[in-house]
């Protein structure tokens, strides 16, 4: 059990993590879409673009990279740093374009649904 | 510092099979943390402090590597290194002494099986009547209720077979006997490579 909840983000206000951390692949999937990035770099956007409010867990990143590389939407490869340990960037391919469109029009439609609800 | 960050993911990989993919994960965390550790040291962190504010804020790496080994690969490897890997033995688990302490076990199977093979070969070598008549049947009933008791001790396996040999021996060139034994041999041999098969 413990490893289930290991990886909740240090959440600042009282924003439910659970209902974020359902939608890291969307998030990872829009950051992806502008530039090749490598982990640290990914998990350091998100907590400046959310203003320091959403902190992610480098594991709670990789095990969503791992699944996004398995379902083809990115593709890695390393970096080529002259000096320190080599870094591993992440590219978005075609098929991961489509299926963050897909997942902007679900979210878009959700939090409508939503706004209207509660 | 980095081979302080090696030395801390060796150690959290320690019971992984040491796989390209798992040397490529290290050195992508590792690269990750360095950098991690360097920006909490200009914020203000000593070097110690920066190292163990970044690895108690990575999360369970453990399980976020095995995840992706799940997807690759149809079984996982991480390996449980308490658990220490028989040798390929189709008795296992099979008791001939039922005092026999548990990690004996194999080692007492194997004793059952050699003197069940050698007591085959004698009894083909000479023939079956010398053997029974020469030396009495005393030793049979003996053989025969030490397999009962075995059997009730839980031996199940070598009880069987102590007691099919006793009743072998005893009912002489019966060839339906025979081929009973035959085929409760090779039902045992399977049940139990499927079990060890099963276990892997």
């Amino acid at each position: 059990m413990s490893h289930i909840i290991a990886p909740v983000m240090a959440l600042k206000p009282s924003i439910s993590s659970d209902i974020i951390r359902g939608h890291i692949d969307a998030i990872v999937l829009a950051l992806l879409s502008k530039e090749d990035m490598y982990g640290y770099q990914i998990c350091k956007t998100i907590y400046q673009k959310s203003q320091q409010l959403y902190e992610l867990k480098e594991a709670t990143l990789y095990s969503s990279l791992r699944r996004l590389e398995a379902q083809d939407l990115i593709t890695s490869y390393w970096g080529d740093e002259v000096q320190g340990s080599r870094r591993k960037y992440y590219r978005i391919t075609p098929q991961g374009r489509e299926a963050y469109e897909k997942c902007k029009a679900d979210w878009e439609f959700a939090k409508k649904v939503i706004d209207m609800l509660i | 510092m980095n081979s302080r960050i090696q030395k801390h993911l060796d150690n959290v990989f320690s019971g992984f099979e040491d796989t390209q993919r798992l040397r490529d994960f290290k050195e992508e965390v590792a690269a990750n943390l360095a950098e991690k550790i360097a920006d909490l040291q200009a914020s203000g962190l000593d070097e110690d402090a920066a190292f163990r504010e970044a690895i108690a804020t990575l999360g369970d790496i453990r399980a976020a590597y095995a995840q992706g080994e799940d997807e690759s690969h149809p079984r996982p490897v991480p390996k449980n290194p308490k658990k220490r890997k028989d040798s390929f033995n189709p008795v296992a688990g099979m008791s001939f002494d039922p005092f026999a302490k548990k990690r004996r076990r194999e080692e007492d199977a194997g004793l059952a099986w050699g003197i069940l093979l050698s007591g085959l070969a004698v009894y083909l070598y000479f023939g079956f009547s010398n053997i029974a008549g020469g030396f009495g049947s005393w030793w049979l009933v003996t053989l025969f209720f030490y397999g009962v008791y075995v059997l009730l001790r839980g031996g199940l396996g070598c009880g069987t077979l102590l007691i099919a040999t006793a009743v072998l021996i005893y009912t002489g060139t019966k060839r339906w006997f025979l081929m009973l034994l035959g085929i409760t041999g090779i039902v045992m041999v399977i049940t139990s490579l499927v079990k060890k098969w099963r276990e892997r």
